[in-house]
């Protein structure tokens, strides 16, 4: 385990260099120039040796290995840089912002198993029947509403016409409900139509009759029997949706201004902050690989074949 | 011959609704079973005999459905039962071993769960005595070292011991009737041997019936006593084994008996023929495209059981005229 564990945080090398180089190239493409927007920010006229002087003190100005070297370098120091805009170390701003976006996602994340779960076991029980159809048509309707579209939406509706909900911005339980049902919808539907499968594939084994034949009660043939062999499909999926979730939540933390990492990353492309816009994707990368390795983790104490395997 | 039936099947069908038609899986099937007697059920693969084990046990799932018929257990109708009663049956009078021994163990719950869950749903008892009855069970059915394989899981067993478990397991409430479909059919022969011993030694301890299901002639000829021959979803021919084996009135049987090298007192033959499939069954003998024996008569309706000595039955226009002299007279 302790070795499957290390090979594991090794393989976080490559994807990291991977990672920052694709940013860096993608951000030397990008149409642009970070010391004009910053000088206009700031109310500067922007004269040519304005603008020059201040590429030449941010270092843009130096080819574009140099230019990752040197962050590299800084980034094996735990250093992040600081933000053009805002003169506070990366790592700093990353921080501060993080419990809000994490509150965000894993708000999401409850709201789907508790919707996903239900439906697709149900779904499966009650096969070509009224619940079933019904939860076929709201699976397509999520896999297919854009979030920004489904959040204005429920804005519009909760917020606006029923006043039941805050607009936007974080504070209150009730101020995460609309963001979080945002951000989760698509996924649940998702997970609804996984669940139903995997469901219906569980119940239609051998084990599931002899469960039955010794005379168990049904809710514990559903329950133990076919549940538990029904998530493990649901739950592989489980760490790459997480990197699904923490995409979409930059674009719904701007929707409901929501203070968080994602919003900040958005501003930070708007404006050309290079360091931020690079932090961000390195720690996104981060997060991705850890929450696929923890997700890794449950799926080996669910499913004793693996476990005992690797145990060996 | 004293013979009190502890389970009746009576004129049983289970059909099956598809694209193709209706399969009449099992169509019409009668026999039953004493108290720590063994019932042989022969045939073919896919004349039924597993649907029939489901269909006792009210196990079937759609598209299949339990068209008619009664199934007596104790002079009481399961077929009449409410869920909740049928569920108290499961398990506890009937016990059921299934065919597929690879699959019916749930993969991801050790042995001992799926043990002590059998015993918890029927019976009031502490955890600390469920593991102590299935450690007992397992040591029961031959299994070493019985602590240890019920923190293990199914992948971790051989064939040999899943099957020992599916055992142990069907017998945790020592039930009235044990249905056992094809125990030992995927293992090898000294397995084999040895679960069929376990198997007779625990039903003279707990004085069970068995139905065996199988297409090994030689293990009926060695467990059962009684045989019931089924083809293309009905029994064709039933009686004491000596006597359904020496004189075999169904041409079926014959050519069933024929196909046996350790049996055959004849020249060993195959069966002639294809199998029928149950989508559309013939107005007449099902056997007819296949029967060496046929005659003009066969060709009215299908034939029914008949008996033709003590406890001997056969449903064949002819099956007295393939019987010797003084089988005839019993
Ligand atoms: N779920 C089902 N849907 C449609 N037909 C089925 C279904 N289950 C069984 N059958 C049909 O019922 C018939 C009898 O099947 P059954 O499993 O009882 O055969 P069997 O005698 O046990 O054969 P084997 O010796 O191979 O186990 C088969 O012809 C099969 O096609
Ligand atoms: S009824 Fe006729 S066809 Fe059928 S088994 Fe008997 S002899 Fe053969
Ligand atoms: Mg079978």
């Amino acid at each position: 385990m302790g070795r499957y564990l290390l090979k594991r945080f090794l393989y976080l090398i490559p994807i990291m260099l991977g990672v920052s180089i694709i940013t860096f190239a993608l951000i030397n493409l990008a149409p642009g120039d970070p010391a004009e927007l910053i000088l206009q920010a700031d109310g500067m006229e922007l004269t040519r040796e304005a603008v020059e002087a201040l590429r030449e003190e941010l270092g843009l100005n130096d080819p574009f290995y140099v230019r990752y070297g040197r962050w590299l370098w800084n980034v094996c120091r735990l250093d992040l840089g600081e933000s053009f805009r805002t003169g506070r170390p990366v790592t700093e701003e990353i921080f501060y912002r993080l419990p809000a976006t994490i509150e965000l996602t894993f708000a999401a994340l409850v709201f789907m198993v508790i919707v996903a779960l239900p439906a697709g076991i149900l779904s499966a029980l009650y096969r070509h029947t009224l619940i079933d159809h019904l939860n076929r048509l709201w699976a397509l309707l999520g896999a297919s509403l854009p979030g920004f579209w489904l959040g204005l939406m429920l804005i519009y509706l909760f917020a606006v016409r029923l006043g039941l909900l805050p607009v936007m911005g974080r504070g209150s339980l009730h101020h995460l409900v609309l963001p979080a049902v945002t951000l989760g919808f698509g996924m649940a539907a998702v997970y609804t139509r996984i669940l139903r499968a995997s469901m219906l594939e569980a119940l239609g084994q051998e084990y599931i009759r002899v469960a039955r034949a010794k005379g168990l009660k049904e809710k514990w043939v559903i329950g133990r029997h076919a549940l538990k062999n029904a998530l493990l499909p649901a739950v592989t999926l489980l760490g790459m949706s997480f990197g699904h979730l923490l995409g979409g939540a930059a674009i719904v933390e701007t929707i409901f201004a929501w203070p968080g990492v994602g919003k900040f990353a958005v501003d930070s492309i708007f404006n050309r902050d290079y360091p931020v816009i690079q932090g961000y994707a390195l720690f996104m990368a981060v997060v991705f690989v850890l929450a696929n390795l923890m997700v890794d983790l449950s799926y080996v104490s669910l499913d004793p074949r693996i476990r005992l395997e690797r145990g060996k | 011959m004293s013979f009190v039936p502890v389970l009746k099947v009576h004129n049983l069908s289970t059909h099956f609704q598809t694209r193709h038609g209706v399969i009449k899986a099992v169509d019409g099937v009668h026999f039953m079973v004493a108290a720590g007697k063994t019932l042989g059920l022969v045939g073919e693969s896919g004349c039924g005999k597993s649907v029939t084990a489901l269909s006792i046990l009210r196990l079937i799932e759609p598209p299949g459905r339990i068209c008619s018929g009664e199934v007596w257990l104790n002079g009481c109708d399961l077929f009449k039962l409410s869920t909740k009663q049928m569920r108290q049956v499961r398990g506890r009078e009937i016990a059921l071993v299934f065919q597929e021994l690879m699959t019916s163990l749930n993969p991801v719950l050790t042995i001992g769960t799926q043990l002590t869950e059998t015993i918890f749903s029927h019976e009031d008892v502490s955890q600390a005595e469920a593991r102590r009855r299935a450690a007992e069970l397992l040591a029961m059915v031959g299994i070493p070292d019985p602590e240890g394989q019920m923190r293990r899981y199914p992948f971790q067993l051989s064939g040999g011991m899943r099957q020992r478990v599916m055992i142990a397991m069907a017998l945790s409430l020592r039930p009235k009737v044990l249905i056992a479909d094809e125990p030992t059919t995927a293992l090898d022969v000294t397995v084999q041997a040895q679960i069929l011993a376990e198997l007779k030694r625990l039903q003279e301890e707990l004085g069970m019936a068995i139905i065996l299901i199988t297409h090994d002639l030689g293990v009926v000829a060695a467990m059962a006593d009684e045989v019931a021959v089924m083809y293309a979803g009905s029994i064709v021919e039933f009686g004491p084994v000596e006597k359904v084996f020496d004189y075999p009135a169904h041409p079926y049987t014959r050519s069933l008996l024929r196909s046996v090298p350790r049996l055959s007192r004849e020249e060993l033959a195959p069966i002639e023929g294809q199998p029928p499939t149950l989508l559309n069954l013939p107005a007449h003998c099902a056997f007819l495209s296949r029967c060496p024996k046929a005659g003009a008569e066969c060709l009215r309706e299908t034939p029914e059981l008949r008996e033709i000595g003590p406890g001997h039955a056969a449903a064949c226009y002819r099956a007295f005229q393939s019987l010797p002299e003084e089988a005839r007279c019993g």
